[in-house]
């Protein structure tokens, strides 16, 4: 638990313990891929999904494919799920598997 | 089974939209009215998130196609259509006075009124909504912007001489309940828009768009004595609807109602009090321009399968425009109504893949109201007046044919016979040809003849900010005449990060047999009008394209364009056409962070010299340095950057125009009083011969929010 005093410059304010905390590295982001079978039609479905889905939390790439009508999704597991993310695309409309 | 059908319909038919194709049931799409229809590339490649393109050729148009995206409409501030063409190269946008703040286009070294504007396939912007029609026309309003060059279909008439530009708003069928966009920019404009796009059932939808703007004040940072850009409000708004019927019939039809107001020159103008004799104290009676426009239009468009695999339909157009004009500029009134019709009806054939035809028979009837009201200070005061009622149409047949030989080779042969209102008969063929030796190689050519009917005054609105004099044919309507041919080539280079690196290169030429000349160097302090009756007018236009996306996500693209245009005038011989710019440069760079989140934007230009009219030659700056030494206009850069932040539903922008500051030095021209301004009760005063910048740098900020429809 850090402690901050009134008066304290900022730099000191954090306690050793975080200190440690913050030199540690970050751990690697969990990253998977996901492909979906959707049922878009035409342009304005691949807008409409790309507006949306990359903007849901935890999303890291999005690939929209009109011709083979399916959507590869990269997200971090640790943020979102195969399910989560599902669930969006069909909250749009549409009819979704997992490929 | 029937949500799917519901999704499915709505998709073909906004997919169709476009061009108000007719779409059969099993989805097969047919182009009845379209410029041309393009091939379906986007049917062709994945699409991957971070590809944000503006600007570019349509590799599948027959005809030199520049598409202006809805990326690219996001790039600046596009209040109106005028500011979307930024980017262009193409399409130069200038002022055509420093009083009225209308603005007007040049495609191919040319004014913009040889260039048809098609609103969805439908002609617009025409007659009394030309000066200003730039900005009636919201740019968050737009999906898209396909600029054709040269000689282009001959199905919605000849009236395009150097190429149409076909603007596509936002679609019923769009899966957007709600868009608004507020924007602000430094100089006080704001500019409010709203769209709602709802589907009702499988077979009814409808877009409703509303725009408000205005400016709180204006300034006048250069100190002439007039403001820089007009006091103005606008109203706009519009409501389109489409019928998707189960036989595969559409039906679309919509209307629009706006209201334009604006106050230029001098602050204070009241054209009920305005005299044209000096006051006596300088300044209380200030001279300025007051134009108050309203326009009203409709329109029903009605696709019918004939056949079952719609290899064979029916399409009827019609468009019905009212447009009124109050415009008061000093001492001059100049009043006019408008009532214009189009009509087409149409009969498409696709015989097998390799042969198509398209038969119809349409015209267009304008009917213009005009009262020209124009005192001016020749020796004492000198009232001209001038009214007429003028009924322009023209009617006729036209047929098309499309061949294919698969992928490698296209041609169409358009055939157009029109009777033109006491002029007779007119012929216009045009063809076009697509040649596609290998897939990294296009070839285009084009050829065919344009004609329009002249309307000097709404035509070249600039001439009204002046104290001259009009000669000559200001009040007729010549049947102008043109042809215009030309190509491009366009090689596509196998690396960079997408598909669409490529080095374009094209050349048109128009010639005019007739035209309306509007000729400020025949005498002093005088405009004069007249045919060029077989002297010579022509314009060549070289234009270079590159666009290459180095590295994901980063776009460039470099485009030059160099223009030569001659006119031949009286006791002149063949001259340079004055008032337009040689050559112009634009590179454009965008960079978006991964999924778009942030998008990058920065355009520059460099803007081409141009001949300044005689009277400009002596001009002097405030040292008593020559500002035109050679007889031409400064090369100038213009720099624009915007910085576009993204949220789930929600992008924040922030830009800045004209970066570099760049103003045109004396754009009020004429004798000045003792105040040291410009008087403008003198036959010498033009605040119309404007070529460059009239505003300095230009912050603006703006925020979209989009609702989609959910489940």
């Amino acid at each position: 638990m850090a402690l901050a005093f009134a008066g304290e410059p900022a730099s000191a304010r954090i306690s050793a313990s975080q200190d440690a905390a913050c030199l540690q590295k970050k751990p690697a982001k969990d990253l998977k891929e996901v492909v979906f079978s959707v049922n878009m039609h035409c342009e304005k479905c691949v807008a409409k999904i790309t507006e949306n889905i990359s903007f849901e939390k935890g999303v890291k790439g999005l690939e929209v494919s009109l011709d083979k009508h399916t959507v590869w999704i990269r997200y971090d597991a640790s943020r979102t799920s195969e399910q989560k993310l599902k669930a969006a695309l069909e909250k749009l409309g549409y009819t979704v598997e997992k490929v | 089974m029937r949500k799917i059908s519901i999704i499915f319909s709505l998709c073909v038919s906004t997919f169709c939209a476009a061009n108000a194709q007719v779409a059969g049931v099993d989805g097969n799409i047919v182009d009845t009215t379209g410029i041309y229809k393009d091939r379906s590339d986007s049917l062709e490649a994945a699409v991957f998130v971070g590809k944000q393109a503006g600007n570019y050729l349509s590799r599948g148009k027959q005809i030199r196609t520049e598409v202006i995206s809805s990326a690219g409409l996001h790039k600046m501030a596009c209040c109106t259509l005028a500011e979307s063409f930024e980017n262009s190269a193409s399409v130069t946008v200038g002022y055509s006075d420093a009083v009225t703040g209308a603005r007007q286009i040049r495609l191919l070294g040319l004014s913009g009124v040889y260039t048809q504007m098609l609103d969805e396939n439908r002609p617009a912007m025409r007659g009394f909504s030309s000066p200003f029609g730039l900005t009636y026309v919201p740019g968050q309003w737009l999906e898209s912007i396909q600029i054709a060059k040269g000689a282009t279909s001959v199905i919605n008439g000849v009236e395009s001489m150097t190429g149409q530009i076909n603007l596509e708003h936002r679609k019923p069928t769009d899966e957007k309940p709600l868009f608004l966009n507020a924007a602000v920019m430094s100089d006080t404009k704001m500019d409010f828009n709203i769209a709602s796009s709802l589907q009702m059932g499988p077979s009814w939808s409808t877009v409703i768009l509303g725009h408000v703007s205005g400016n709180v004040r204006s300034f006048d940072h250069n100190g002439d004595g007039f403001m820089d850009a007009p006091e103005q409000l606008q109203f706009n708004l519009s409501n389109r609807w489409l019928y998707f019927a189960d036989s595969g019939v559409q039906v679309r039809f919509g209307f629009r109602a706006l209201q334009d107001m604006r106050k230029g020159g001098q602050e204070g103008y009241d054209h009920e009090t305005f005299s044209i004799e000096n006051p006596d104290v300088p300044g209380t009676d200030p001279w300025g321009s007051d134009i108050t426009s309203r326009q009203v239009n409709g329109y029903v468009k009605v696709g019918i399968p004939v056949e079952e695999d719609n290899s064979q339909n029916i399409a009827f157009v019609a468009d019905y425009t009212f447009q009124d004009m109050d415009s008061y500029f000093g001492a001059t009134s100049y009043l006019g109504e408008q009532h214009s019709l189009f009509a087409n009806l149409m009969y498409q054939n696709d015989i097998n893949e390799s042969h198509k035809f398209t038969v119809g028979v349409g015209g267009v009837f304008d009917r213009y109201d005009e009262a020209l009201s124009r005192t001016l200070w020749l020796a004492g005061p000198a009232l001209s007046d001038s009214d007429a009622l003028t009924e322009l149409w023209n009617v006729g047949v036209f047929g098309e044919y499309t061949f294919h030989a698969g992928e490698k080779f296209t041609s169409i042969i358009g055939l157009r016979e029109d009777l033109y209102a006491g002029e007779g008969f007119r012929f216009s063929p045009r063809v076009t040809l697509k040649y596609s030796p290998v897939e990294e190689i296009v070839i285009r050519a084009n050829a065919g003849r344009g004609l329009r009917f002249a309307l000097p005054l709404a035509d070249n609105i600039g001439v009204f900010s002046t104290g001259k004099a009009f000669r000559g044919d200001y009040m007729s309507h010549t049947l102008e005449d043109a042809w215009t041919f030309g190509g491009n080539i366009t090689y596509y280079f196998p690396f960079g990060s997408s598909s669409d690196t490529y080095l374009s290169f094209d050349y048109f030429r128009t010639m005019f047999t007739r035209q309306t000349y509007v000729d400020y160097e025949r005498g002093a302090n005088a405009i004069w009008f007249y045919d060029i009756a077989g002297n010579r007018s022509y314009t060549d236009n070289y234009q270079l394209d590159f666009s290459i996306e180095p590295v994901e996500r980063f776009t460039v693209s470099l485009t030059c364009r160099y223009t030569n245009a001659k006119v031949e005038l009286p006791g002149k011989g063949l001259v340079e056409r004055p008032m337009t710019s040689n050559f112009k440069g634009v590179l454009n760079l965008q960079y978006a962070t991964n999924l778009n989140k942030w998008i990058f934007d920065f355009t520059a230009s460099l803007n081409g010299s141009c001949r300044v009219y005689d009277f400009m030659l002596e001009e002097t700056d405030d040292e008593g340095n020559l500002l035109y030494r050679n007889g031409r206009t400064p090369v100038y850069p213009l720099l624009y950057a915007q910085v576009t932040r993204r949220f789930k539903g929600v992008d924040v922008y922030i830009g800045g125009e004209n970066l570099t500051g760049f103003r045109q030095k004396n754009v009020i021209l004429g004798t000045k009083g003792a105040d040291g301004l410009v008087n403008p009760r003198t036959a010498s005063f033009d605040a119309s011969a404007v070529w460059g910048p009239i505003m300095g740098v230009k912050i603006y900020a703006g925020v979209r929010f989009t609702l989609w429809k959910k489940s």
